[in-house]
């Protein structure tokens, strides 16, 4: 591999046959795709057909790493997952951090892609060039921290990290996660569910070697410099107080934290769940993420009461938002144990927090009973109810067997009208934002090649008005509108921008928690000259721009294929056509439609259909999508 | 001498990679001269490296004299020319402060980075700080009262200094004279007696 920063192979794993085979990485897929969701789209796109079903043995399961994954830059800790959603049934993919991808490259890997069907229950240990598919029989039926330590333990080396699924992913449930060393979760799109139809429990990497650096003074110089913008940013010490839950009671402010379900915008009782008292009650130490100076992780400890003797982490705002606002509970031990229990199971917190408050809502509404739930009364606030759901959930047992089919599924089962709480979008359920609050996020929303999700766009921006952070990254013209979270105007642009750089910081192996997002800090300049020095391919801000774009529009092209056009991008009913009741968002719907013209347009999209244009495919070089689209009618 | 306090410690891994990547101009924990020794369920990290002992061991075993002291960082170092690869200083250091490297064939530690140490320049927390191995005490002494200046604060309003953070040293501590970067304010930065030349970024501030 003439590249630098790429470990230079990856590893292709059949297990139906158990046949291993390391690859060579081509020059021209890091130049045109770069890494993580590029890769993983590219194979999506050209191996796993439109009629493969997300839980056959056609899928395909794809752990990527990026160029600077396992270097100097701030937050190069994050393993990407792409697999065809059997949540969603179309792309879909989720991202981790942790310290899992930075192990893949010292072991001298950029990529796994496993795909096939073993005939029992396995995992994949992998060991510099040592590749081994062993028995996991034993392991088969345990939760997903005893899973990585009885691996770490066969292997006699602590060191060992261990991507594994729980209860949930062995038993298909649609949004079952794949949790990673330390019990940092590949939450989103159901990646668990694509593990456990392979009869795969884990993949466990350990590396001994390096990841080279084609101009290590160039280099060190744009790392350091990122690491003091980091360290410099106004909201560092903020982040790195309080991680994510930090902006509980903001986003509480700003009518943005769903409560029962996206009735409320606000919680009465937010005081109860904010991040003060979760720190004043419970905090026990920060924890970070490979080469992360904010250590937005914390180990929480529950000192008295039920759950007196509770030791976890990974505690985020949007779990909280998921057992805690969505399901009126303001029991935050509750919540860390709800928190610790989907991660043992391997469930998506969001998505099985918004099966919950789905189905509270049901019962406020009468539409199910005791008969339906097997007994359980779902009140809100009652929190016992919904950790017994988690496992029935897990286990599929009883109404948890309905429940692991996601909302949007779980209404079409249940019927009498329960589609209209059925909160998500193409599928995914909706985390803890609202489109009414934050007009932005509802396009984001809508427009997440992966359905409903607030990370591909990631507006953070105008979450609660940012204008120094507007002004550096877009300039005086957009504001005052882009720093406003009820505008509209200029959000396609910021919707637009924000998933093409996502894609890049994806496919790179850069945290959209760390310095590129949350904190607004390393923007396309620093990435290109990052990329470049760690790699040797001499990549500007335009050539990454375009990457980004190629990537997000392969992906809609991925989707177009599986029927996804405009009809599909749209909201809940609800979050378009009732006013939002809270503070500041009182009054106010998402106005979804300017935004989303704005969108199309920006995106040389066709407004009627949703379809990239042939002129769009043609001029980022996607000539085989447009091929594809054209044979299916489907080509304007 | 690095100071190294692990209760600081978020396991992060920057001073394996900026230790690595000093030596190897590449990145991996595996190479570095530091290594952070970790029990992730108790969320205890300790970075843990060679303490430039007074009467070192692995100067005395060497057979070849390929071990010295630099005058300069009164850093123990490998002389890679002269080193045999024979090992008896790697068996010999009882911290693990030497560590054979099978892709050079020789003896690798920790120099101090000839006396500006990465890893203490890019720790984010300051649970590696460089001081003057005479300073420290006195650094630890500072620490100490301002983490009782909380207390006495309590006791007597407006006594000592402006009060103290919850993890010890806050105001009372950067308002003394000398100890700026002491406490969790001042990561990677100068420690007692701002001694240190490798300070460059801030930290975290809790």
């Amino acid at each position: 591999m003439k590249y630098k920063g790429y470990a230079g192979k990856y590893l292709r794993i059949d297990l139906t046959t158990g046949r291993v085979q390391p690859v060579e990485l081509d020059a021209a897929m890091c130049r045109e795709w770069l890494g993580g969701n590029g890769w993983g789209i590219n194979i999506l796109f050209s191996e796993v057909p439109v009629e493969a079903d997300p839980l056959s043995p056609e899928n395909k399961l794809i752990l990527a790493t990026g160029p600077i994954n396992g270097t100097l830059m701030p937050n190069s800790g994050r393993l990407e997952c792409i697999a065809k959603s059997p949540l969603t049934g179309i792309y879909g993919d989720s991202n981790v951090g942790g310290f899992f991808a930075p192990e893949m490259k010292f072991a001298g890997w950029d990529m796994f892609v496993i795909e096939g069907r073993a005939a029992h229950p396995v995992y994949i240990y992998i060991e510099d060039d040592r590749v081994e598919i062993l028995d996991a029989s034993d392991l088969w039926g345990r939760d997903t921290i005893e899973t990585e330590r009885a691996i770490q333990k066969a292997h006699g080396d602590e060191a060992v990290k261990v991507a594994c699924i729980g209860p949930a992913g062995e038993n298909l449930v649609r949004y079952a996660g794949i949790q990673v060393t330390p019990q940092r979760s590949l939450g989103r799109s159901g990646m668990g569910a694509v593990m456990g139809s392979k009869n795969l429990k884990a993949v466990a990497v350990r590396g001994h070697g390096v990841v080279p650096i084609a101009q290590p003074e160039r280099f060190y110089d744009i790392a350091v410099k990122c690491h003091e913008g980091i360290r410099g940013n106004p909201i560092y010490p903020a982040v790195s107080r309080f991680g994510t839950p930090g902006i509980v009671a903001l986003m509480d402010q700003i009518g943005r934290f769903p409560t029962k379900n996206f009735q409320l915008g606000h919680f009465d009782r937010v005081e109860a769940i904010s991040a003060e008292t979760l720190r004043r009650n419970h905090f026990v130490k920060d924890i970070a993420c490979y080469a992360c100076p904010i250590a937005c992780d914390k180990i929480y400890a529950v000192r008295e009461g039920e759950f007196a003797g509770l030791v976890m982490r990974s505690v985020e705002y949007e779990t909280i938002g998921a057992v805690g606002a969505s399901i009126d509970n303001d029991n935050l031990p509750s919540i860390l144990k709800a928190n610790e229990l989907a991660d043992r199971l391997g469930l998506d917190a969001i998505s099985a927090g918004r099966c919950l408050s789905f189905a509270y809502e049901l019962w406020e509404k009468g539409i199910i009973t005791a008969e339906d739930t097997g007994g359980l009364e779902l009140e809100w606030g009652e929190w016992r109810p919904a950790l017994k759901l988690l496992e029935m959930i897990a286990y599929r047992q009883g109404f948890g067997d309905i429940l692991a089919e996601g909302v949007r599924r779980a209404a079409e089962r249940i019927g009498r009208g329960s589609d209209y709480y059925a909160m998500h979008v193409k599928g995914q359920e909706i985390a803890a934002q609202d489109g009414r609050a934050q007009q932005s996020m509802g396009l984001a929303h809508v427009t997440s090649n992966r359905g409903a999700d607030h990370l591909k766009a990631f507006p953070t921006i105008d979450e609660t008005g940012y204008p120094d952070e507007a002004r550096r990254r877009y300039g005086e013209a957009y504001l005052p509108e882009m720093a406003d979270p009820q505008a509209n105007k200029h959000k396609g642009f910021l919707i637009k921008d924000g998933e093409d750089f996502g894609a890049v910081v994806d496919s790179s192996g850069n945290c959209k928690s760390g310095g590129t997002f949350v904190l607004a800090q390393i923007y396309w300049d620093d990435m290109a000259e990052a990329i470049s020095a760690a790699t040797g391919m001499e990549l500007a801000a335009e050539d990454l721009r375009r990457i980004g774009e190629r990537i997000y529009n392969l992906q809609r092209v991925y989707n177009v294929l599986h029927g996804i056009s405009r009809k599909d991008d749209t909201l809940p009913k609800r979050l378009l056509t009732e006013p939002s009741p809270s503070k500041a968002a009182k009054g106010n719907v998402c106005r979804l439609e300017p935004m989303l013209e704005d969108y199309y347009r920006l995106r040389g999209w066709d407004p009627e259909t949703g379809y990239p244009t042939r002129e769009k495919l043609m001029e980022l070089g996607l000539e085989e999508a447009c091929r594809r689209l054209e044979a299916e009618g489907k080509l304007r | 001498m690095l100071l190294i306090n692990p209760d600081k410690c978020t396991g992060c891994s920057l001073c394996e990679a900026f230790c690595s990547f000093r030596a190897e101009r590449a990145v991996g924990p595996a190479k570095s001269r530091i290594s952070v020794l970790r029990w992730e369920e108790a969320g205890v990290f300790i970075p843990f490296t060679c303490l430039q002992c007074e009467r070192p061991v692995c100067l005395e075993v060497c057979p070849v004299g390929a071990i010295k002291r630099n005058p300069v960082t009164r850093a123990i170092e490998v002389d890679g020319q002269r080193c045999l690869g024979c090992k008896t200083c790697v068996m010999a250091c009882p911290f693990g402060g030497v560590a054979f490297d099978p892709d050079r064939g020789t003896a690798v530690k920790c120099d101090l980075c000839q006396g500006r140490p990465e890893c203490a320049k890019i720790c984010p927390t300051g649970a590696i700080r460089y001081i003057r191995d005479d300073l420290v005490a006195l650094g630890k002494r500072r620490e100490a009262i301002s983490r009782l200046s909380g207390y006495l604060k309590a006791a007597m309003p407006g006594a000592v200094g402006s009060g103290a953070g919850e993890s010890g040293a806050g105001g009372a501590a950067a308002a003394m004279p000398g100890a700026a970067g002491v406490g969790p304010a001042g990561a990677g930065a100068a420690g007692a007696g701002g001694s240190s030349p490798g300070a460059a970024l801030p930290g975290r501030q809790d």
